[in-house]
Formats: structure tokens, C-alpha cells, sequence
């Protein structure tokens, strides 16, 4: 009997210094998320390398989409002279002054539905079915990575509804 | 004794009245303790932040605040319970620029992820079951077996489930993937999913015949003395031993002999070589300073390696001097041989190395063992055959659970003052193995930090297997495609399958695979582009060989290829059951839907997709109404855009194609 109450004592005295060793831990951690990095030469190198694109996650899915669709047109930086913009009439918008003044929506639909959804030539085909739409919308924030909108955009935008 | 037996019990009591007493406070304590330590633990300050973040929220309709308490995942298949959601509220639900812990979770991964399912930590790490910053194991801690991966270091996880070279959203995890693949790694180690393939570098036999004896030591002395990216690395030999391994080598120069006879250079004519080497599309395959295929060797400095009589023998014949080369047979006259060996020599040189070939010393049969040691010792034979050394396993560690490695064991470099932790560990030693452990075998790859760090994703992903076998998600693998008899000798001679493919099995270097060709392009035209062939897209550049081949090999091929790799998903349609009423619908809708803006038709259109002026004669036109309807069906990473045709739309079209012919 007297053993097994001493047995209790214990292991209620332990649990109690575990408890406050714990909340102790718990209490004194730093939260620095970048400090973890320094622990791995590899992961740094990799946050590195990704840091330089100065881009997001999504807006490299975007970049890369752009890249595979889009910039044979349109260009590597959007300007309209890409490699076949020479062969095609009309030629293709230069983005980085026609794409600010448009609203996201705007430009997902162009992306989506190709430029004959908003009433221009057909040249411009729809991508909707092979990127899909959160592809489309990754575009569309590499767009405005490349040359920020500068107006309110999203519902209010000045060519939303427009679409025919 | 009755006074005894009291006295007894009484002394018994008063122990027992201490006892309890001690008892009694420690549990009034402890209670109180845990009840402090519930009601302040850090996930409730973590959930009243957040309720304060989305508090904006909770004054429109349908928002709500956090109700207090641990969020729990139970996993019981992957052994895991995972209480990160109790912090981490808003992964799947973030309030706009929300900071951390709330902030949503990046990308879609959760689509195909969700966290009922997945939990966190089986792609993250660190212990679920935690309630606070540091039992989680955030950050590492010395021997936590698991601790979380850094964002830069995360795709790691996900090579847990999902096996295969490429996977789409983890870069870096494809990137150290593919690097293990193309640099023979599995020549040496043992590495899941990597196959050590037997054909990664040249049979050593006859070498004598081949090389030049300068070129041979420079280049075991250091690779990059030759080639800027060198395939084999450099095993930092000492004079001594570079001695000893050419003297092993240059005792197997016997087999197979050069067919030197009647060889003479002079010959040769360096202008018709060069039409030769032009319009065999050499470079489809060879690269010349840097610009070309990455298929087979670098040729810029070829002729300071490689003996004109061994080069002469060798484009002759190449399967007699490699059977399974990637190289195919020319029908090349001897005339023609000799000028491009004659254009290569001259072309192709830097005189950086006398060109002379040394006559062999006096054979040192004690320096050939010790050669011979050598070759053994440092791996070799695992890419090189040579004589009948046979291949006696791989000499470099397995790698199968590398990443489950134990750090206080692992040789980590005294000199770096980096964390001693597996990542950090193979990150230096695959950047430079000869600074990581005593007398390092593995040889150096110069590999810059990037695809150090790839790789080291790539091998972070090898441990002993947590994850139950269903959720295991494996790329099928690929049939051999290994045609016989008469289309099978012609088709191997030609070695179509070093750019095309056939079912995902073969080469990556051409835009056509073969396995539904017979169902797309008519056997005539066929015929007649085997025997000329021509550059269909207007961007690629012709990289199709002129084989010089024979009526009856064309004829072979196109009979095969038109009966027997065709796929019956694309439908039969004859020309005739399309009318010129068809034809000239087809003709408004490829004006309407903008088709010239990458198709060239007569002399305009744009450079994107092939140009359509042979249609008529090159494609199938149930072939053409297939592809409109589904191209992403038949090509998945197409550009040709789904327009959604109906199938008269698609008949339309095919109609107006069929009408374009040249002749």
C-alpha cells in the first residue's frame, strides 16, 4: 500500500516538472521562420534562386504559362513583338500599355475565351480548356507583376461587361 | 498485546496522515497548474489573435468567430494526428493578408490534398500532435528524427508518394530527379526508381584504336580540359595512376580491328563533307560548341580525340563498333565517309594536343594490374564495360533511405561551420565529394550550388517509407517498343527511336510521336517524306536526316507504319464523303476562328503550327476532325487551342484542308 502511494507521489511529481520543462520550452522558442533556412545550405540556395525571379509562387506558374502560350505573340516582356508578331495582322497588343488600364476580369477573358470574347480579332485564341482557370488567373497576376494596373480593377473595372 | 497491535496502527495512521497530506497538496497543485496551463497555452492566444484578425468578418453575414479549441486531424492510416490547424486556422480560409500562422495555403495544393485527408505534417514534417511553436519541431532539433522541411527544401516530401521523374509543382524534386538520371548516379549507388543503364557510356574495348594517347591522359586527368560539361566527372588521378589505368586500358586495343583498309585521308574533300555533314543533320543529334542536340557527343574538338581511321570505320558501320550506339546507319559510299572524316578532321580541332598517335610502350604487365586495380576500385565498370571484366555491383553506398541517415555517423566536413544536419550533409558532399570524409571515392561533378540544392531535394525524398503502399502514386511504366522482322531491322537501322517515340518509349527530340501515326498521315506522303524529307513546321528547324534510303526500305516503312501504329479512337473518313459545299463552310470558319495567325496558308500566316499548304496530301482527314475536336485529348501539352468544334464544324475544316495540295 504505502509503496504504491509512494509509486503515485512520483509519478505525479515527474508529470508536474515535465509539465513546466514543457510550457517553459513552449514559452522561450524563437519564431523566426527564416533562421530555420540556416540549417540547410540546400534550401537556402533554393529560396535564393527563387527570390531573384522577384516573383511569387504563382506568378512563376503564370510567368511559365505566359512563356508557353502567349509570348511567341506577344513577347518575352509583353511589348507585342514576339517571334511571329511580324506574320499576323492585326498585330498582336503590346500588354505593358494596354494591360494597366484594363481590369483583371478584362484580360482572364481574353486569356480564356480568346480576344474574340471582347468584341477584337479572333487571332488571339482561347486557353481556358488547357490552362485552366487558376492558370488563367496566374497569368493574369504575372501581367500585373510585369505592369501594375493603375485603376481600381476587379469588378469595377472600365471594360468589364463590355464583353460581347 | 491488544495495546501493541493499537500502538501499531496508530504509528501506521500518522504515516499515512503525511502521506496523503503531500498527496493531496501535489494534486491540488498540479490540477491548478494544468488548469493555468490550459486556459494560457499558446494556441489559445493564437486563436484570439486570429478572431481579432477576421473580426471584420464576424460583423457580416454568415461570419462567425473561432471557437476555442485544439483542431485535430486523425489519420490512422498514416499513423499520424496532426493538430496544426490550431494555429494554422486559415489555410483553407484566410482572411485577405492574413500574416502568419493564418495565411492561406500557397498554391492548389490542397485541391488534390485536402487536409481531412492529408493532415499536414506528412508533407511538411515536424510533430502534429504538438501544441506548441517548438514541439512542433519547426525548426530542426538535434536528433528529432522528423523535423519540418523549409519551404526550400518541402518538394523533398512530396517524392514520398509520388514517384516518376517529373511532377508537376515541384521543380526542384523533378530537377534532383532528372540529374540522377541523367548523370549516371545509379552507375555507382543504389537509388529507388533509377535504373543503372547499361549504355550510359561507351564500351572501353579497342579504345587504343579510337583515342588519341594525349587526349586520353588529359581527359582522365580532368574532363573539363575537353568539354565544358563533361559527362564523366573528374576522379582526381595523380600521374602515377593515370599511367597505370591507360596502360589496363591499352590492353584491350585489339577488338573490333579498324577497317583501315585502303584508308587515306588525302582523299577526302572538306566542301563535299561539309554538304554531307549538313544534310545528314549531324547536329540534330551532335552539338559543336555547345549549339545543337544533346543526344550524342560534343563534336567541336573531336578530331584531337578521336583517330581519323577509327572515325572512318566508324560512321561505315556504327553497329558493328557499338550495337546498341543511338547512332544510325547512313547509306554513306566510301567516297562519302571519307570527306566528312576528311571535313571533321579539319573542322574540327584545336591543336591543343598533338595529334599523333604513340605507339604503346613495351606492355608493364605489373603497371596493367595495377590499372586494372584501379578500374575496379573506382567504379569504372559501372559505366564502362571493357574485355571481360565483369560488373561485380555497385561500389558507392545505397541511397535508398539516404535521407533517414544518422548525422552523428555521416563523415561531415570538420572545416565547414554549416549545421550539422542529412541536408546540409549531402548538399556539401554532392557539391564537393572530395572535401567530405577520408579518401573519397566519389568522383567530382562540379555541380553548381543549384543543382546541388536540386539534388539534395531529390535525395531528401529517400527514406524508409511511412507512407501506406495505395497512397504510393507511380508512373506506369513504359512498353519496349521492339519491332520485328523486316520493318524491324530498317526501323533499328535508322535508330528511329533515338528522337521519336513510340507509346512514351524513345527519344524526346522530335514533335511526332509514332504510335498513331498510320491513323494521321497518308501512306503516300509517307513514302515520300521517308525518301525526302522536309521541315513541316516552319519554326523547328529541319532536323530529320536524309537517310538516302531505298524504294523498297520507304516502302517497308510506310506500309508498316500505315497498318499497324494507328490508333482507332481517330475515325475513319474518306475524302469523298466530304462535299466542296463542306469545303467552302470550312473556308469562313478557318478565316473566322483567326487559324491563320499560326498556320501558313499560301504564302502568309504565322510561324506557330506547321503550315497547311499539303495538307490535302499529308493528312488523314479523319485525322484532322479527331485532332479539332480533342487535341488536348491527343496532345496534352499542345498550344493548338480547344476551340470545342462540333463534329460538323471539324468536318468542315477537314474538308477545307483536304482541298489544299501542291501538285
Amino acid at each position: 500500500m504505502r509503496q504504491r502511494l509512494i509509486l503515485i507521489c512520483t509519478i505525479l511529481a515527474l508529470g508536474a516538472v515535465h509539465s513546466f520543462a514543457g510550457a517553459g520550452c513552449g514559452r522561450d522558442s524563437a519564431r523566426d521562420h527564416d533562421s530555420s533556412t540556416d540549417y540547410y545550405l540546400a534550401g537556402r540556395t533554393i529560396m535564393t534562386v527563387e527570390a531573384q525571379s522577384g516573383l511569387t509562387a504563382a506568378e512563376r506558374d503564370g510567368r511559365d504559362a505566359y512563356q508557353t502560350y502567349c509570348m511567341i505573340c506577344h513577347g518575352s516582356e509583353g511589348k507585342g513583338d514576339g517571334f511571329n508578331s511580324y506574320n499576323i495582322d492585326p498585330k498582336p497588343a503590346d500588354l505593358m500599355t494596354l494591360t494597366p488600364g484594363l481590369s483583371d476580369d478584362h484580360i482572364a477573358s481574353v486569356i480564356r475565351s480568346g480576344s474574340s470574347a471582347v468584341g477584337q480579332s479572333p487571332i488571339c485564341p482561347p486557353t481556358g480548356p488547357a490552362l485552366g482557370e487558376r492558370r488563367v488567373q496566374n497569368i493574369v497576376a504575372y501581367l500585373r507583376k510585369l505592369s501594375p494596373a493603375t485603376q481600381a480593377t476587379s469588378e469595377t473595372g472600365p471594360s468589364a461587361g463590355q464583353a460581347p | 498485546m491488544v495495546n501493541e497491535i493499537h500502538k501499531l496502527a496508530s504509528v501506521k495512521n500518522s504515516h499515512l496522515h503525511v502521506v496523503f497530506s503531500i498527496v493531496a497538496t501535489a494534486s491540488l497543485f498540479l490540477v491548478v497548474f494544468v488548469l493555468w496551463k490550459e486556459a494560457t497555452a499558446d494556441w489559445r492566444a493564437v486563436q484570439e489573435e486570429y478572431t481579432r484578425w477576421t473580426s471584420l468578418r464576424t460583423q457580416l453575414p454568415g461570419g462567425e468567430p473561432v471557437k476555442p479549441g485544439i483542431r485535430q486531424v486523425y489519420l490512422p492510416k498514416l499513423d499520424r494526428t496532426d493538430r496544426c490547424q490550431s494555429c494554422h486556422l486559415g489555410v483553407e480560409d484566410a482572411a485577405k493578408a492574413a500574416p502568419e500562422p493564418f495565411s492561406l495555403h500557397p498554391g492548389d495544393f490542397l485541391e488534390n490534398h485536402p487536409p481531412e485527408r492529408f493532415g499536414c505534417t506528412v508533407c511538411h514534417g515536424g510533430q502534429g500532435i504538438a501544441t506548441t511553436y517548438r514541439a512542433a519541431a519547426h525548426t530542426p532539433i538535434a536528433h528529432w528524427e522528423e523535423p519540418m522541411l523549409p519551404r526550400g527544401l518541402i518538394e523533398a516530401n512530396c517524392g514520398q508518394c509520388h514517384l516518376g521523374v517529373q511532377l508537376n509543382g515541384a521543380p526542384w524534386l523533378s530537377e534532383g530527379r532528372g540529374l540522377l538520371e541523367s548523370e549516371g548516379c545509379a552507375a555507382c549507388h543504389e537509388i529507388p526508381g533509377v535504373i543503372r543503364n547499361q549504355d550510359f557510356a561507351p564500351s572501353l574495348d579497342g579504345i587504343g584504336t579510337k583515342v588519341n594517347l594525349p587526349w586520353l591522359k588529359s581527359w582522365l586527368a580532368d574532363p573539363e580540359s575537353y568539354l565544358d560539361y563533361p559527362r564523366m566527372p573528374k576522379f582526381r588521378l595523380n600521374e602515377e595512376q593515370i599511367e597505370a589505368l591507360v596502360a589496363f586500358l591499352w590492353k584491350h586495343t585489339s577488338s573490333p580491328a579498324p577497317s583501315a583498309e585502303a584508308f587515306t585521308l588525302e582523299n577526302g574533300d572538306y566542301d563535299r563533307g561539309l554538304a554531307r555533314f549538313r544534310e545528314s543533320r549531324c547536329v540534330s543529334c551532335h552539338s559543336v560548341e555547345g549549339r545543337g542536340g544533346r543526344t550524342a557527343p560534343e563534336l567541336s574538338r573531336v578530331a584531337d580525340k578521336i583517330r581519323p581511321d577509327w572515325l572512318y570505320g566508324f560512321i561505315r558501320n556504327p553497329h558493328s563498333y557499338y550495337p546498341h550506339t543511338q547512332m544510325l546507319q547512313y547509306n554513306f559510299s566510301d567516297q562519302d565517309v571519307l570527306d566528312i572524316v576528311a571535313y571533321l578532321t579539319e573542322e574540327f580541332t584545336e591543336n591543343g594536343l598533338e595529334n599523333e598517335p604513340e605507339p604503346p610502350t613495351a606492355p608493364d604487365p605489373s603497371l596493367e594490374e595495377q590499372g586494372e586495380a584501379l578500374y575496379a576500385k573506382m567504379g569504372c565498370r559501372g559505366c564502362h564495360e571493357i574485355g571481360d571484366v565483369p560488373f561485380e555491383g555497385k561500389i558507392g553506398p545505397d541511397l535508398s533511405h539516404v535521407s533517414s541517415a544518422d548525422i552523428e555517423t555521416v563523415d561531415f566536413p570538420d572545416t565547414s561551420d554549416a549545421s550539422r544536419t542529412v541536408p546540409n550533409w549531402l548538399f556539401l558532399k554532392v557539391r564537393a565529394p572530395g572535401a567530405v570524409g577520408q579518401d573519397p571515392k566519389m568522383p567530382s561533378f562540379g555541380f553548381p550550388d543549384r543543382k546541388a540544392a536540386a539534388l539534395t531535394v531529390a535525395l531528401m525524398s529517400l527514406r524508409e517509407k511511412t507512407v501506406p503502399h495505395e497512397m504510393v502514386i507511380q508512373e506506369p511504366p513504359t512498353r519496349v517498343f521492339n519491332p520485328q522482322g523486316e520493318f524491324g531491322r530498317i526501323f533499328k537501322k535508322y535508330r528511329c527511336l533515338t528522337c521519336h517515340q513510340v507509346f512514351g518509349y524513345g527519344g524526346t527530340l522530335s514533335t511526332a510521336p509514332l504510335e498513331a501515326e498510320g491513323s494521321k498521315v497518308n501512306r503516300n506522303w509517307l513514302f515520300e517524306y521517308l525518301r525526302v524529307p522536309y521541315a513541316i513546321r516552319p519554326t523547328v528547324e529541319e532536323r530529320m536526316p536524309r537517310f538516302r534510303m531505298s524504294e523498297s526500305e520507304a516502302r517497308v516503312l510506310a506500309q508498316y507504319i500505315s497498318s499497324v501504329l494507328v490508333d482507332d479512337s481517330i475515325i475513319e473518313l474518306g475524302s469523298e464523303e466530304l462535299s466542296d459545299e463542306q469545303a467552302s463552310r470550312g473556308k469562313e470558319l478557318f478565316q473566322e476562328k483567326g487559324c491563320r495567325g499560326c498556320h501558313i496558308v499560301g504564302n502568309t500566316g504565322g510561324y506557330v503550327g506547321p503550315q497547311l499548304n499539303n495538307t490535302g496530301e499529308r493528312l488523314k482527314p479523319g485525322w484532322i476532325v479527331s485532332w479539332l475536336m480533342a487535341p488536348l485529348y491527343y496532345k496534352p501539352n499542345t498550344v493548338h487551342p480547344d476551340y470545342g468544334f462540333s463534329f460538323e464544324e471539324a468536318k468542315t475544316l477537314a474538308a477545307y484542308l483536304g482541298t489544299m495540295k501542291e501538285q
